[in-house]
C-alpha cells in the first residue's frame, strides 16, 4: 500500500461512500456499514480535489498554493490523508498509477 | 385477518393482524393518531400467531438488545429474541411478523418492539428520517432535543410540554427533504382527541416518558437543535452534523441513507445549534424561544 501511497501520479476512485458537507467538515458514510467519517482541516479539500481525479502530486502542488503551507508539509499531510481514506475503503487506487515517487520529495 | 391504519405525516401505514393479534392492535391503535387519508404511500406490516423458528439471515445492522436488525439483498429481519421474528421488503415496505407468544403482554410486547424498526425503514423510504431526538413546537418552529439515551431528552420534553410547547416527540421524530419535522402518535403516550394535560408516565425500563393531550404531529419546520450535556455554547454545522450522524443508523438500506445524509446536513447547515450543558432540565420555554429561527424570520 505504501508503494501506491508514494507515487505522485497517483490517482483514486471514490469507493463506496456516500458523502456530505457539513460546515467547514465532510462527512462519509459507508454504504455498507453506514460507519461514518469526519473529514475536516485540509481533508475536505483533499477529497474534493482527489475525487475530481487530479493526481496525488497536483493535489499537494494546489493546495501548497492555497495556504501558507511548505509543499514538504502539504506532502507529508496528504500522504497520511490518503493512507488512512484508502485503509477504510473510503478512496481506491486507480489500477496502473501506482509508481514511483511523488514529485518534490 | 383485520385491517389497520397507522398515520405520520403524509405517510400511512397499514397493519394486518390475525385473530391472536388483533386486541393487541387495537389497543396499539386505540392510543395512536388514526387519520387516514386515500392515496397516500402505504407500509404494510402482517402479524401473524406463528412460531418462527429459522435464524435470520444477513448482516446484523441494528442490535438493541433483545431486538435485533438484519438486512440481505433487499428485505430486513427484525428479530425479537425469544419472542418474535419477521421480514420486511424495503422495496415494496411490507412485511411479515410472526410471533411465538400469544398472550396479550407477550403480543403487545412483539408490536411494540417490532413496529418501531419496521416503521422506521418504510418511512425512510419514503423520505421520512427518523432521528433519535425529542422535539417540542413553539411559535410555529420546532426544536430538536437531541443527545444519547439518558441525556434527559424525555425530561426536557415533558418539562419544556409542561411549560406550554406543544409536543411533538420525546425519544424518535421523523424529518423530511424539506427540514420539516413530524411526530408520531405512540403508544400510551399522547392522546390527539384527549384533553391538553401533560404528565409523567414511568416506562417499564425505568425511564420516564410524557404524557399530553398537547400533541402537534406537524409537519412542523425545525427552528433549532439542541444538544443535551454537551459543554454549553453555540454549536457550529459540524458540530451538529456529529451529533445527528449518532442519532440514528446508517447502511441498513443505501437508497434510504443516499436521501437522509444531504437531508441532515441540511438541518446541520440551517437549523441554529446550541448546546445547554450538563443540567438540561433548566432549559427553559423562555431560553428555547430565544433560540428559535422562525418560519420566514430570524431568531428572537
Amino acid at each position: 500500500m505504501t508503494e501506491v501511497l508514494v507515487d505522485a501520479r497517483a490517482r483514486f476512485d471514490r469507493g463506496p461512500f456516500i458523502s456530505a458537507q457539513a460546515g467547514d467538515a465532510v462527512f462519509l458514510i459507508e454504504e455498507a456499514t453506514g460507519d461514518s467519517f469526519r473529514l475536516d482541516g485540509a481533508g475536505p479539500r483533499y477529497w474534493e480535489l482527489l475525487c475530481a481525479g487530479q493526481e496525488l502530486g497536483a493535489v499537494a502542488g494546489t493546495v501548497t498554493a492555497e495556504t501558507d503551507a511548505t509543499e514538504d508539509v502539504v506532502a507529508d499531510d496528504l500522504v497520511a490523508f490518503v493512507h488512512e481514506l484508502v485503509e477504510i475503503g473510503a478512496l481506491v487506487p486507480v489500477a496502473g498509477d501506482a509508481r514511483g515517487a511523488p514529485e518534490g520529495r | 385477518m383485520t385491517n389497520h391504519t397507522f398515520g405520520v405525516g403524509s405517510v400511512l401505514g397499514q397493519i394486518d393482524c390475525d385473530d391472536a393479534f388483533d386486541a393487541a392492535v387495537t389497543d396499539y391503535l386505540r392510543r395512536s393518531d388514526r387519520t387516514t387519508t386515500a392515496g397516500h404511500p402505504h407500509i404494510g406490516i402482517e402479524f401473524r400467531a406463528q412460531p418462527h423458528d429459522a435464524d435470520p439471515p444477513g448482516r446484523l445492522h441494528i442490535d438493541m438488545g433483545r431486538v435485533k436488525v438484519f438486512v440481505d439483498d433487499g428485505r430486513a429481519f427484525v428479530l425479537v429474541v425469544d419472542l418474535a421474528a419477521g421480514s420486511f421488503d424495503l422495496d415494496t415496505c411490507h412485511g411479515v411478523v410472526h410471533c411465538a407468544d400469544t398472550r396479550p403482554d407477550r403480543a403487545w410486547e412483539a408490536v411494540h418492539r417490532v413496529i418501531r424498526p419496521l416503521l422506521g425503514l418504510g418511512l425512510a423510504r419514503h423520505g421520512l428520517h427518523a432521528l433519535h431526538a425529542g422535539a417540542v413546537g413553539l411559535d410555529g418552529a420546532a426544536a430538536l432535543l437531541i443527545g444519547p439515551s439518558g441525556s434527559g431528552k424525555s425530561t426536557a420534553t415533558l418539562r419544556l410540554t409542561q411549560a406550554g410547547a406543544r409536543f411533538i416527540a420525546d425519544d424518535t421524530c421523523y424529518v423530511d427533504s424539506t427540514l420539516q419535522v413530524h411526530g408520531l402518535a405512540d403508544r400510551s403516550r399522547v392522546d390527539p382527541g384527549g384533553p391538553v394535560e401533560v404528565s409523567g408516565i414511568d416506562e417499564p425500563d425505568g425511564k420516564i416518558a410524557t404524557r399530553t393531550g398537547r400533541f402537534d404531529p406537524g409537519p412542523t419546520p425545525v427552528g433549532a437543535i439542541v444538544a443535551l450535556r454537551e459543554p454549553t455554547g453555540a454549536l457550529d454545522a459540524s458540530s451538529i452534523m456529529n451529533s445527528l450522524l449518532r442519532t440514528g443508523t446508517f447502511g441498513i438500506d443505501p437508497p434510504s441513507d443516499a436521501q437522509r445524509l444531504p437531508t441532515l446536513s441540511r438541518l446541520a447547515e440551517t437549523a441554529p445549534g446550541a448546546a445547554v450543558g450538563p443540567r438540561p432540565n433548566s432549559l427553559s420555554l423562555d431560553a428555547l424561544r430565544s433560540m428559535l429561527q422562525r418560519p420566514g424570520g430570524g431568531a428572537q
